[in-house]
């Protein structure tokens, strides 16, 4: 079965984008999803080794060295993403560490309400900054 | 949040998120996630800049805002900060309503 290391692995992959991010815990630690990879590049390495060392059509090894690419792919990116894409953040700022009151700005929402940040109306505030979208 | 954002108006608070993304983009975002609470738009980076939080770059060459959480108080103090040096790993709502509950 040639075909299982790649969808294992690139299930791996895809559901931590989509899937996994519903679940705080296993986004955080992605322990699940590095093991699922790495499962799918065991299962596409042996089913390649299978294909090679049996009589199978040469069609079927190339097959199954490509699988085993492919998920060698899927892992490389999930392991980058997680353990170096995800924190190339620059360091904090002295000043956003040290500052002490909000400062006054003004920006539009997405209904285009002017928002104030700063007139609070007795009122705390939860401000997240995110990345976005672009 | 916007699977506590009862408990943060209980606690009363606001809360608000602010991207460098287009009023429309953050329209579709709210839309799409269920959004109740504000997206500003920071498109000239005002409140990044302000707040500096520039990630040159970040962004495929688009200078974006680096994630940070604060909690402030109805003073405008900053009672709590986050900087996270790893995107994937954010700021559970819990915690920010234990900050709020302590504040």
């Amino acid at each position: 079965m040639i075909w299982l290391g790649p969808l294992v692995a690139v299930c791996g992959l895809v559901s931590y984008f989509t899937v996994i991010p519903l679940y705080p815990d296993l986004r955080d630690r992605a322990l699940l999803n590095l093991l699922l990879v790495c499962l799918g590049v065991g299962l596409s390495i042996r089913g390649a080794a299978r294909a090679f060392s049996s009589m199978s059509l040469r069609r079927t090894k190339m097959l199954g060295a490509l699988g085993a690419v492919f998920s060698m792919g899927c892992a490389g990116l999930l392991f980058s993403y997680v353990f170096f894409i995800s924190s190339d953040i620059p360091e904090p700022q002295a000043n956003t560490l040290a500052m002490e009151v909000i400062p006054q700005i003004t920006l539009t929402d997405q209904a285009g309400n002017e928002v104030s940040l700063h007139k609070r109306d007795g009122r705390s505030l939860v401000l997240t900054f995110y990345r976005g979208h672009w | 949040m916007q699977s506590h954002i009862d408990d943060f108006e209980s606690a009363n608070t606001d809360v608000i998120a602010i991207c460098v993304d287009s009023i429309e983009q953050n329209a579709q975002v709210a839309e799409q996630h269920g959004l109740d609470f504000p997206i500003l738009s920071d498109p000239e980076l005002t409140a990044i800049d302000a707040f500096g939080l520039r990630h040159v770059g970040g962004g495929f060459g688009k200078d974006i805002a680096r994630p940070a959480v604060f909690v402030i108080d109805k003073n405008r103090r900053i009672l709590w900060r986050r900087l996270t040096d790893n995107w994937r790993v954010r700021v559970r709502p819990e915690e920010l309503l234990e900050q709020l509950g302590s504040g």
